[in-house]
């Protein structure tokens, strides 16, 4: 017994569609691809209004004046529509560029390093072989891959020191293919969903 | 003072010390300045998405007004009409994204096609795999060892069938990739590090444009 509830009908429709590109480009998927792009677009631009309201306009309501600060700051961005005017647009820009590389900051400095380094620098001798084993292997492909990006010492690519950088490139292409693996998996994962729906929802033969 | 270019690097060096400070110092003022700053910084990203939207705009009105690409400036007009519907539809309520219909909607157009969209990405990411993958040097090899391993411990047949499949899957995503990918992220951390405090300092200042 198939579905009869139109949004349904209408979800396995774009299901479908999105998925004809893979037998060739048509004016199905087009049509997909564009309805795509508006809805996103609009949706986007929905939560941009709603966090305006949440996090500006409701505490302007509450007399908290020095918030129409960020009002102006984001009309200036439109200022980059004006033959003359266009450099006003800077000063938001320079306010979230500021802003993002603040907090970029302080994530890189204690997330991609202390804690990465102070997860390297534990003893490499474990309680068991296994456990030792993969201790060095970790320490080696941490070593070796630092080193791969050292580019301010040419010669360390060079001669017999050079296998440190190569051991630490095999190790990362070691890396990205697992991580490759890993992604294709979670795709044709998330593409059974899809044909789950087809089956189950709209279908109904599962 | 140059009050086009000066002013604005003045300002992210200003909110970018605010930011760091905040995290490093814990004073109460500075916490709470902070908060503000994220709070501004949310609302011009909203108007920002705006920005997005009249850039949308320009471009497909462009190719509706020109009848451009064959029968594409059809498809720019529903894709337009589609951004205006979600758009009246969630702020014409005054519900966003909470109303009815809006999440009628939201269900039955784009959460199909976004997951279709992300996930049909696999069949090109396979075929592209067949193609780049093919073992044609060592460094090839390498990627194709543990990508071929991965996928097939991560097969449920398989995995249930050779049960090592699944042991060596999960070994690899141990010491191979938590080691290379650890050297990874403290390079890109001193990379972003020294990349921030060079725009703080006004050294890098692509982000204020050409013109």
């Amino acid at each position: 017994m198939v579905s009869v509830d139109p949004q349904i009908w209408i979800a396995a429709f774009f299901t479908i569609a999105a998925t004809s590109y893979a037998f060739r480009d048509n004016v199905v998927f087009k049509f997909a691809e564009n309805t795509f792009i508006g809805v996103a677009a609009g949706h986007t631009i929905v939560m941009g209004v709603k966090n305006i309201r949440d996090y500006g306009w409701t505490h302007i309501m509450q007399g908290e004046m020095i918030y129409s600060v960020a009002f102006l700051l984001g009309i200036l961005l439109y200022a980059r529509f004006h033959r003359d005017y266009y450099w006003l647009y800077r000063y938001p820009i320079a306010f979230l560029v500021g802003n993002g590389i603040g907090i970029s900051i302080r994530a890189a400095i204690h997330s991609d390093f202390i804690v990465q380094v102070a997860a390297t620098a534990s003893p490499l001798i474990k309680s068991d072989a296994l456990g030792t084993v993969n201790a060095l292997i970790t320490f080696v492909g941490v070593v070796t891959s630092i080193s791969h990006f050292i580019f301010t010492q040419e010669k360390i690519h060079e001669g017999a020191i050079g296998i440190v950088p190569k051991i630490g490139r095999w190790m990362m292409l070691l890396a990205f293919g697992a991580s490759f693996g890993n992604t294709v998996m979670s795709r044709f994962g998330m593409y059974q969903g899809r044909i789950i729906f087809l089956l189950r929802e709209w279908l109904q033969i599962i | 003072m140059d009050y086009r270019r000066d002013i604005p690097l003045a300002i992210t060096f200003l909110i970018g010390i605010i930011a760091v400070l905040d995290y490093y110092t814990g004073v109460q003022v500075i916490t709470d300045t902070f908060t503000l700053i994220k709070n501004w910084g949310v609302v011009i990203q909203g108007f920002a998405l705006g920005l997005g939207a009249v850039n949308l705009l320009r471009v497909h009105g462009k190719r509706i007004s020109q009848r451009s690409g064959g029968t594409d400036w059809m498809f720019s007009g529903w894709l337009l009409l589609m951004m205006a519907m979600f758009i009246v539809v969630g702020l014409g309520t005054g519900q966003y994204d909470a109303g009815p219909t809006y999440s009628w909607i939201y269900n039955a157009i784009y959460l199909p096609l976004g997951a279709t969209m992300y996930s049909s990405l696999a069949f090109y990411m396979a075929y592209g795999s067949y193609k780049v993958l093919r073992a044609r040097n060592f460094d090839a090899a390498l990627l194709f060892i543990t990508a071929v391993l991965v996928i097939m411990g991560n097969t449920p047949a398989l995995a249930a069938t050779f049960p090592g499949l699944f042991y060596t899957r999960e070994w690899i995503f141990g010491p191979i990739v938590s080691g290379a990918y650890r050297g990874i992220r403290i390079g890109i951390g001193m990379g972003a590090v020294v990349l921030g405090i060079r725009t703080l300092l006004g050294m890098e200042t692509g982000y204020l444009g050409r013109r």
